[in-house]
């Protein structure tokens, strides 16, 4: 048998879809015909003045001017935080973490989930040095190298069943994050130069991969999620979220663990969908990233960040 | 526009039908009709049905928001939406690598064919799963839209290059990288179990 057939048997064919599905699908195609409903990652983005005035203009008629529009995710409602409001406090909270050296283990407990995450969701812990170099998890008592990094997000190691071969297998994100951790203390230090940079970046596998918004969130999501760096580094990363055009924050972001957070909402994504960089709500420290879909931002999938602790080596516990 | 069944026996091209629908947008019910059942498949495969039931709704979206682009002078709109669905797809990757290791930890017994040979062959490739698999999920991005194209949507060389905007010698040359990788990953497999 050769591989195209293997591959044919593998991925096999589902069954036709659901008339629901298909009334469904026809139903959006005609509201995209009748100019309502197109998803609004085809719509023509507004200059961000014309974006501000108009959320002002929507303030002044609910009697709750804010004190600050910014360009960059437009008018928030009272009580809730402007997209570059979070972002330094979320910068600042950073700031206050303790110094990191490359090299230095790191404890991760993590969760995947969400409806587009079939059967490889879960709870998982691995070990990681700081640089993402090496990763490691404990398996039948034993501490097992998981290969050498940088990783995209955590490796995910699993057991496999007795009956397909047993053992462990790692899976996870593949590709390359496009700043390595040597070259993070060369990055700009001004935001919107940083912004501009990390912008014009490419990312691995995805040549010509969306506009320069999209991508600056996509990289910074990849920095935030694989690295823990020096505390300066990190807040830097945050501020610089906060100046991306487009971005919004979701005052009602759930992590896939079913926590509520703050989060980072990006520009619409190459394709569609959009990410979400989810903090934590009083500590403004990160909890995880989902990948939202649809305009009413619909979870796909997701990774939350259950527990992440600085420890002496690769399997000790915090 | 409602959206209607779409023409019987495909009596007028795609290329016709399109190019009405510039002037008369409900003319592209027709491309949704006759398209997007194996469209929404070749989804289904690469990301699993949830995703792919939203993901084929969007590309006839896209597709007909890009229908202005569309080249006149090919009858054929396939291939033109398997490469907005692989491009949409794309978006998608850490959760079809996902599903490739899912299906690799699938049980063999699970599949029932009725034909021995079929027998054979699916419990030879549900054998291999783990390694076929996580080769998949190790091709480059190109070269797997490109093994795919070709496995699940069935398009010629020709089509896939104009699918994906690439040349003709580029589709050769990630095919016979992506096939040269999971021959060996294959072979390896099977070694392994010979042992």
């Amino acid at each position: 048998m050769d591989e195209v057939t293997a591959i044919r048997q593998l991925l096999a064919k589902p069954p036709p879809p659901a008339p629901e599905v298909v009334a469904a699908a026809r139903a959006r195609l005609e509201r995209a015909a009748r100019g309502t409903g197109t998803p609004r990652w085809y719509a023509p983005r507004r200059p961000w003045r014309l974006a501000a005035a108009a959320g002002a203009a929507a303030a002044v008629m609910a009697g709750l001017i804010t004190a600050q529009v910014i360009a960059s995710g437009g008018a928030r409602p009272a009580g809730a935080l402007t997209v570059r409001e979070l972002a330094y406090r979320a910068a600042a909270a950073a700031a206050r973490q303790p110094a990191v050296r490359p090299g230095q283990w790191v404890f991760w407990r993590e969760k995947t989930g969400g409806p587009g995450c079939g059967t490889d969701c879960g709870t998982f812990h691995v070990w990681t040095t700081a640089d993402s170099q090496k990763a490691a998890w404990v398996y039948r008592g034993r501490i097992v190298s998981l290969g050498h990094g940088p990783f995209v997000g955590q490796p995910l190691p699993s057991i496999v069943p007795q009956d397909r071969g047993g053992g462990w297998a790692v899976g996870g994100e593949t590709g390359k994050i496009p700043v390595s951790y040597a070259d993070l203390s060369s990055l700009p230090r001004d935001p919107a130069a940083l912004g501009r940079y990390l912008g014009q970046l490419s990312l691995p596998h995805r040549r010509g991969w969306g506009p320069p918004a999209a991508r600056e969130f996509t990289i910074i999501d990849m920095i935030l999620t694989s690295y823990v760096m020096p505390p300066r580094l990190t807040a830097e990363l945050y501020r610089a979220l906060g100046d991306i055009p487009g971005v919004t924050v979701n005052d009602r972001a759930v992590d896939v663990a079913g926590r509520h957070g703050v989060g980072f909402i990006s520009p619409a994504l190459p394709g569609g969908g959009n990410m979400e960089i989810i903090l934590n709500p009083r500590t403004y420290r990160l909890m995880g990233d989902d990948l939202l879909w649809g305009p009413r931002h619909r979870l796909l999938n997701g990774t939350a960040i259950l527990q992440k602790a600085l420890v002496s080596g690769p399997g000790v516990w915090p | 526009m409602t959206v209607t069944a779409g023409l019987a026996g495909h009596s007028e091209t795609d290329a016709t039908v399109i190019e009405q629908s510039l002037a008369e947008p409900e003319r592209f019910a027709a491309i949704f009709e006759r398209y997007f059942s194996q469209i929404r498949q070749y989804l289904a495969r690469r990301v699993g049905t949830k995703i792919a039931d939203d993901l084929a709704a969007e590309v006839f979206v896209v597709a007909f928001a890009q229908r202005q682009r569309y080249d006149l002078a090919r009858d054929c709109a396939r291939p033109w939406l398997y490469g907005i669905a692989t491009n949409l797809a794309g978006a998608h990757r850490r959760r079809e690598q996902r599903r490739y290791r899912a299906l690799a930890r699938l049980d063999a017994r699970l599949v029932s064919p009725s034909d021995e040979d079929v027998i054979a062959d699916r419990v030879s490739a549900s054998a291999a799963g783990p390694a076929l698999a996580g080769a998949l999920a190790a091709l480059d991005r190109g070269d797997r839209d490109v093994l795919l194209l070709v496995a699940l949507a069935d398009l010629s060389y020709a089509e896939v290059a104009e699918s994906l905007g690439i040349p003709y010698g580029t589709v050769c040359s990630r095919l016979n990288r992506a096939r040269r990788r999971l021959r060996e990953s294959l072979g390896g497999a099977r070694q392994a179990r010979d042992r």
